[in-house]
């Protein structure tokens, strides 16, 4: 009994490998790329809408990441609208190009940035 | 030998009609990772019975194997894991009488997985697919290991849409070496496919808002093995998995639904607890 015609499965594999490449970079859309992205935030919170934090175990690599930048003293995720509260402290120098860098290696996409 | 049940066709129309599709189950792979710079600690604890065997001495094997893997996640897309398996096995020969324990690594492996494609439509609905490649060492111990080098590939797509998700993993590995009648499914002396499919259902909570900080899911997994020489191999079961903010804790059953092995021992059950860190 063959259940998988192996030489087939292969070469569907690697027919595909150029259309998911070519998807795949096509997903990333930077929210952050003008010049006054890189000056610093001046205000004492903001707030991000993050998408793709499919469960809490995910989630935490975007606390893990925020909180790894000098100047954000809390990240608060809620999951249900993918927003990610930050807290700044006094004088901070935390910049919207600093918040995206995060989320990215996080592995999840931003899609806005909210300074009140 | 020939075990089959009703089972297996509708488990498998159930599964390819899924119409969403998420995280990691316990025997499936998923196109997940841990951020850049993060690592991710995986220990499963699993009991794994044995029977029918084909060979001389006619093995019942009652196996119980401690799995430590590690990742690091290198780049967004891209991480490195690395598996160790230390067993303890007591095979009893009905054939002689005797009794036989076996303790030790099985073969480890070192393996690459990179995510090239996804796509994150909501807060948490999402698509991702990842290709994954890597080796078995000859680490094993005695019988517990192949004692050759046996690379693998792979590729899995994890979907997920509210409350269900659903891992789709097709991999093929190399086998350089191998002992006939060995008790390792996929790991004898002919190549092995391996087709493993996870759908898995948010039990709690319903919906997510501010406040949750855990969520408990039910798993089905279908994990199907070929291996060259005709043997197939199809167990399925369900599990329970609860993951926290920065840990999870599983536990799974698996049984054959279909299962046609001629020159090796049976599997007859998997049982598998387990816990995972990320930090």
């Amino acid at each position: 009994m063959r259940l998988f015609n192996l030489p087939c499965a292969v070469r569907l594999m690697v027919l595909s490998l150029p259309l998911v490449l070519a998807s795949g970079c096509a997903q990333r859309t930077p929210v952050v790329n003008s010049p006054a992205d890189t000056v610093p935030i001046a205000s004492s919170s903001a707030t991000l809408i993050v998408h793709g934090m499919s469960c809490p175990l995910c989630a935490s690599n975007v606390d893990k990441q925020l909180l790894s930048i000098r100047g954000i003293t809390s990240a608060d995720v809620d999951m249900g609208t993918g927003a990610v509260t930050i807290k700044l402290a006094p004088g901070s120098t935390v910049t919207r190009a600093q918040l995206a860098d995060a989320v990215d290696k996080s592995g999840f996409t931003l899609t806005e940035v909210r300074v009140p | 030998m020939k075990t089959e049940t009703s089972w297996l066709g509708v488990l498998l129309f159930l599964c390819i009609t899924a119409g969403a599709w998420a995280q990691e189950a316990t025997n499936t792979p998923a196109a997940t990772q841990p951020s850049a710079g993060a690592w991710y600690l995986r220990q499963k604890l699993q009991y794994i019975h044995y029977g029918s065997d084909p060979g001389p001495e006619d093995r019942d094997i009652n196996r119980f194997i401690a799995s430590t893997s590690l990742t690091y996640g290198i780049t967004r897309n891209l991480s490195i894991t690395g598996d160790l398996p230390v067993a303890l096995s007591f095979e009893d020969q009905q054939t002689s009488g005797d009794e036989e324990t076996l303790f030790g690594t099985e073969d480890a492996a070192i393996s690459l997985k990179w995510r090239p494609f996804q796509w994150d439509t909501s807060p948490v609905d999402s698509v991702r697919l990842a290709f994954f490649g890597g080796v078995e060492l000859p680490t094993g111990t005695g019988d517990l290991g192949s004692h050759s080098f046996d690379p693998f590939a792979g590729a899995v797509m994890t979907a997920i849409r509210g409350r269900h998700g659903l891992n789709q993993s097709l991999q093929f590995k190399l086998n350089t070496g191998g002992d006939d009648f060995n008790s390792r499914p996929g790991d004898g002396p002919s190549n092995a496919v391996r087709s493993d499919t996870a759908y898995l259902f948010r039990l709690s909570p319903e919906t997510y808002t501010a406040d949750v900080t855990a969520a408990t899911y039910l798993t089905l997994e279908l994990n199907g093995l070929y291996e060259t020489a005709g043997n197939v191999e199809f167990l399925f079961g369900p599990g329970i998995l609860y993951e926290a903010r920065s840990f999870a804790l599983e536990a799974s059953i698996g049984v054959p639904v279909y299962q046609d092995v001629d020159d090796r021992p049976e599997t007859n059950i998997v049982i598998t607890l387990g816990f995972r860190i990320l930090f």
